[in-house]
């Protein structure tokens, strides 16, 4: 055995303090033109790193003849499959979910408008690391630069705030009406999977406190009502005098905890009252197939499908809600390491008929769908500008590992939803498309086959997920917002709109 | 911390000292066991010397065998034949008594040796590092068992922080968690050696485990071999170590220079939160420069230290605030009310229903992959729900915490005694949970000043400012009327000290620095 390494700690060491005089995103570089109409993200991120295989099964003949250990036949003989076992016309997994995909991607056959389109080619070049901790931090803030820098809402947000007068002066919401002063925006930055990485602070840039991440659950649950009596407010009067000979900081986190509180008290019961009306009427048959009570639409029954019927019931009753935050709680994790087989799939299933559930609750609560007069909540809005993004850490290895799992790897799916009309770069979003080629490489029999983009395919850095997002909401070259001086200085670009897609079958 | 520089503080500094280090590990110490309150709390005498060295003897000192067998008998419930028996138990525990049980214990068991194993323990098991990740398909309550009683024994025993991570590694517990050889090398890698980039290194350390592997649900989550063990040599961490099995691989990381190090970094990222990186990485530097290498000197070296005292201010957490209030409000679980009952650990760490469970609070027990986070979750949702379970479930709700009635007598203001009706609440109760009556006298001769300033003392380790005595006497006087005057001096109502308790402890669960665990300085 060889001598001790040399003693550094990597994630701890002097270096890091220089960190933020690298990493302030360059705001003062960026260029903006406000939207005309507020866009709503909801970002459904798949903690652990989500195998690409559900959604990209075109390189499956070559993984099987390759990996440690065989696939079923069912995924690598298509013509013998069994129904529904098998992989759909556009190489999505039949049994994880791709009957679900496939009709998104094509909308029943071309019946009804598509809702999603997947780029197949989201892809860890800059920087490789397969570490969880290291590529969620990069993954929600968008930024190769994970210490000491301010997530992806959080850069949002402080974009938005320093070019709010052109916000204001042209941006409406989806209601029509023109955005107000976006500090006193009601919601604006909502969390559903607790405190979050999405929402981390930028101590150069505070924000107000309304701009920052708020926290909610899916059932708008209301733990921010006191137990009162009459002498509460005398009390507090008392608290008030208090907090007042407080040095400035001290207690911060706390009293913008209470500040909150007070604030979702007052507010919170909306939205419990949103929530518990009525679905939509669903009334175009391509999508009564599925999802559907024989009327209304119907979520599958998990905890992940009430996380997200909460989280687009907030987007469509508050149309100035603009990032949500969504975990997959009530699924289980996406780190396959081992058993894949018996839990992906299920899983996978659940993702995304939960997701078609939601794509249409959105459709049919929007007046762009005939005979849709209101939401359930009585707002009368559009809803093609609300996007759902759905990524993870990293993707996996495709080769099948000895405890029947796929370990971590670079080349991951984007599954992206809705939002057509929503500018992004070189044109408006576009949904049934499939963007992005690979291929397999690795050695044969070993544990590091992986997919990457074939050499004529698109790609682009999991931060250009990022970009895309700041580019929805006004800026012309967001890549400054992911970049930074260290590690990557040119940062990277918003997924580009006008690439063509791959035939559809 | 020096014996001399505390002896240097403040009667009131020293008994904010000793309660940071005692919420810290969730204990906590009562008024009166610090100030002698016999002659009122206008300048009352510590009752001891040497405060600080009391504590950190008591906390190297093994409590007796006998005591701790009785505590831990009673806790469950074991009868004269060792059978336990839930009558008897002092607490109700469930299916995940190994969540809950530790918090029992930390509670029960005096200031020792053995409470602050029972915190070592259960604190890094909610930790990246031990962390028996409940939430994840293949981890099952029986591997957070392991875990924590694997640590806690070796701590008790006094196991180096590399043997006890030499113990981990191969086991079953932690294989559950990273389920794959080359993930378990990776992990092993970020956990103990704080190392995020190992693309290479992870599959050289994967191929080195190979030979083992996690069954699948089927087969019940086994760690199972392919009986093809690898005989190629890796090279691994810049090509500095050579391994060619698992132990080899499991060699490597117990024994890199990196661990203490990055140990400790964990633990001070927890405790320190708040702290500049700067600040966090000289304690770093100065722990693992003293040598400690078991866990017991690193967190008593972080814990007594002068700057961890007097200069770190941080959210408490839910077990902080918690748990110390019951220490120093004297709260007894034979009381057993509402939500504050004998299943109040239960009711903490794995009862999703309750109001007081920590997961509300965004801080779930030995159930994150990845360990709690570094800094305690006080975002509006989590927020809301620990303030309204300290608040509503202890606090203000003086049921958790009451006990009999009990009449004691005090001077009317002529010259005579007059009868007094005392709550025994917790904090003069007695052990037979009947009340303390000599501390009730003392209390019910105490001003309502001086009785406000114990209350804060009890929730804050600070008296009232002159702002808060004001406005709070005010209040108690002339708006809820639990205070009368007895000859020309405000004294507090017949059988009103239970009320006024609740409308001062209401105030402080409003103040936000009562969530704050704060700098003495």
């Amino acid at each position: 055995m060889g001598a001790g390494a040399a003693l550094a700690l990597p994630s701890l060491t002097m270096q890091s303090l220089l960190n933020p005089a690298y990493a302030v995103p360059a705001y003062n570089e960026l260029t903006f033109a406000a939207p005309a109409v507020l866009p709503q993200v909801i970002n459904v991120f798949l903690y652990g790193g989500a195998s690409e295989l559900a959604g990209n099964l075109t390189n499956i003949v070559d993984i099987d003849a390759n990996s440690q250990n065989p696939y079923p036949n069912t995924l690598v003989d298509r013509a013998n499959a069994a129904p529904g076992a098998g992989v759909t016309a556009n190489g999505f997994w039949q049994a994880a979910g791709g009957d679900a995909l496939e009709f998104m991607l094509t909308g029943g056959g071309g019946a009804v408008n598509p809702y999603m389109s997947i780029y197949r080619t989201i892809v860890k070049r800059k920087n490789t690391t397969r570490s969880h901790r290291d590529s969620i931090f990069m993954g929600q803030k968008g930024s190769l630069d994970v210490d000491n820098t301010p997530g992806v809402g959080t850069r949002l947000a402080t974009m938005m705030y320093l070019n709010r007068a052109a916000i204001q002066a042209t941006t409406v919401t989806a209601e029509g009406v023109a955005v107000p002063s976006v500090e006193t925006m009601l919601f604006p930055f909502i969390s559903f999977e607790g405190e979050t990485t999405f929402f981390a602070s930028d101590p150069m840039n505070p924000l107000p406190l309304r701009m920052r991440g708020l926290t909610l659950d899916e059932a708008f649950d209301n733990p921010y009502t006191r137990n009162e009596d009459a002498n509460g407010p005398m009390l507090n009067a008392i608290v008030d005098k208090m907090k007042a000979t407080y040095q400035s900081s001290r207690f911060e986190k706390a009293i913008n905890g209470f500040t909150l509180r007070d604030e979702l008290e007052a507010r919170i019961g909306n939205l419990q009252n949103a929530n518990a009306q009525p679905l939509p009427v669903i009334d175009q048959i391509p999508d009564q197939t599925d999802d559907f009570d024989g009327t209304r639409l119907q979520y599958p029954n998990n905890g992940f499908a009430d996380r997200i019927r909460a989280a687009v019931t907030l987007a469509i009753e508050n149309p100035t809600t603009v990032f949500i935050a969504v975990g997959t709680d009530g699924l289980g994790g996406w780190d396959d390491h081992n058993n894949g087989f018996d839990r992906y799939p299920n899983r996978m299933t659940d993702l995304f008929t939960t997701l078609r559930a939601a794509s249409k609750h959105i459709k049919y609560s929007g007046t762009q769908t005939a005979n849709v007069a209101a939401t359930p909540g009585g707002v009368v809005r559009t809803t093609d500008n609300i996007v759902i993004n759905v990524y993870g850490d990293f993707g996996r290895l495709v080769n099948r590992n000895n405890s029947n799992g796929w370990d971590h790897a670079n080349n991951m799916n984007l599954y992206t939803f809705g939002g057509t009309t929503v500018a992004g770069m070189n044109g408006n979003r576009t949904m049934g498309k499939v963007i992005g080629t690979t291929m397999r490489q690795g050695n044969s029999g070993q544990n590091n086959q992986f997919t990457m983009p074939t050499t004529s395919s698109y790609e682009a850095e999991p931060l250009s997920i990022a970009s895309t997002t700041y580019r929805y909401f006004g800026a012309q070259n967001p890549q400054v917002l992911t970049q930074d001086d260290m590690d990557n200085p040119n940062g990277d670009p918003a997924i580009d709109e006008s690439v063509a897609s791959e035939a559809i079958l | 911390m020096t014996d001399s520089e505390y002896n240097n503080l403040t009667a009131e500094q020293q008994y904010q000292v000793i309660n940071k280090i005692l919420g810290t590990i969730y204990q906590g110490m009562p008024v009166d066991e610090f100030f002698n309150v016999s002659s009122g709390l206008s300048s009352p005498q510590v009752q001891f010397t040497d405060g600080l060295r009391n504590i950190r003897t008591a906390l190297r000192t093994d409590m007796d065998t006998a005591a701790r067998t009785a505590i831990d008998s009673a806790i469950v419930g074991l009868d004269s034949e060792g059978n336990e028996d839930p009558d008897l138990a002092l607490y109700f525990f469930d299916e995940d008594r190994p969540r809950s049980l530790p918090l029992a214990r930390i509670h029960e068991y005096p200031v020792s040796r053995d409470a602050f194993v029972n915190w070592m323990a259960y604190f890094l098991t909610n930790t990246i590092m031990f962390s028996p990740a409940l939430e994840m398909e293949s981890t099952a309550i029986i591997n957070a068992q392991n875990t924590f009683r694997r640590l806690a024994i070796g701590m008790q025993d006094g196991l180096t922080v590399r043997q006890l991570v030499a113990q981990q590694l191969p086991t079953l517990d932690r294989w559950r968690v990273s389920r794959s050889a080359q993930n378990h090398a990776l992990e092993a890698y970020e956990l103990y050696l704080g190392l995020f980039d190992t693309e290479e290194d992870s599959r050289e350390g994967g191929i080195a485990c190979g030979d083992l592997y996690l069954t699948d649900e089927d087969e019940g989550y086994q760690l199972a071999r392919t009986d093809f063990p690898n005989t190629v040599p890796q090279y691994i961490l810049d090509d500095v170590y050579e391994v060619t099995t698992c132990d080899d691989f499991h060699a490597v990381i117990a024994g890199h220079p990196l661990l203490l190090p990055r140990v400790t970094e964990v633990i001070i990222n927890y405790l320190m939160d708040g702290r500049t990186i700067s600040d966090r990485l000289q304690m770093v530097e100065s722990i693992t420069a003293s040598g400690a290498d078991t866990f017991e000197e690193i967190f008593a070296g972080i814990i007594f230290s002068r700057e961890y005292l007097m200069n770190t201010e941080r959210p408490k957490s839910y077990e902080e605030a918690m748990m110390h209030m019951l220490s120093t409000l004297k709260w007894d679980v034979r009381h057993n009310r509402d939500q504050v009952d004998d299943a109040i650990f239960d009711r903490m760490t794995s009862n999703v229903n309750s109001t007081i469970y920590l997961g509300n609070a965004g801080w779930d027990s030995m159930a994150l992959k990845i360990g709690r986070t570094p800094f305690v979750p006080m975002d509006a949702l989590s927020f809301s729900n620990y303030h309204k379970a300290v608040r509503e479930e202890l606090l203000r709700e003086e049921q958790a915490y009451v006990g009999n009635m009990v009449t004691v007598t005090r001077e009317d203001g002529n010259g005579g005694t007059e009868n007094v009706q005392m709550v025994a609440e917790g904090l003069v109760n007695g052990d037979d949970g009947q009340g303390n009556v000599e501390l009730l006298q003392h209390i019910a001769d105490l001003s309502p000043q001086e009785y406000v300033d114990l209350l804060f003392l009890t929730a804050l380790a600070r008296r009232a400012t002159a702002t808060e005595m004001t406005d709070l006497i005010d209040f108690l006087d002339n708006v809820a009327d639990h205070l009368v005057d007895n000859n020309g001096t405000l004294v507090v109502r017949n059988g009103r000290h239970d009320d006024i308790a609740q409308e001062v402890l209401d105030y402080i669960s409003r103040l936000p620095e009562f969530y704050y665990s704060r700098a003495v300085s």
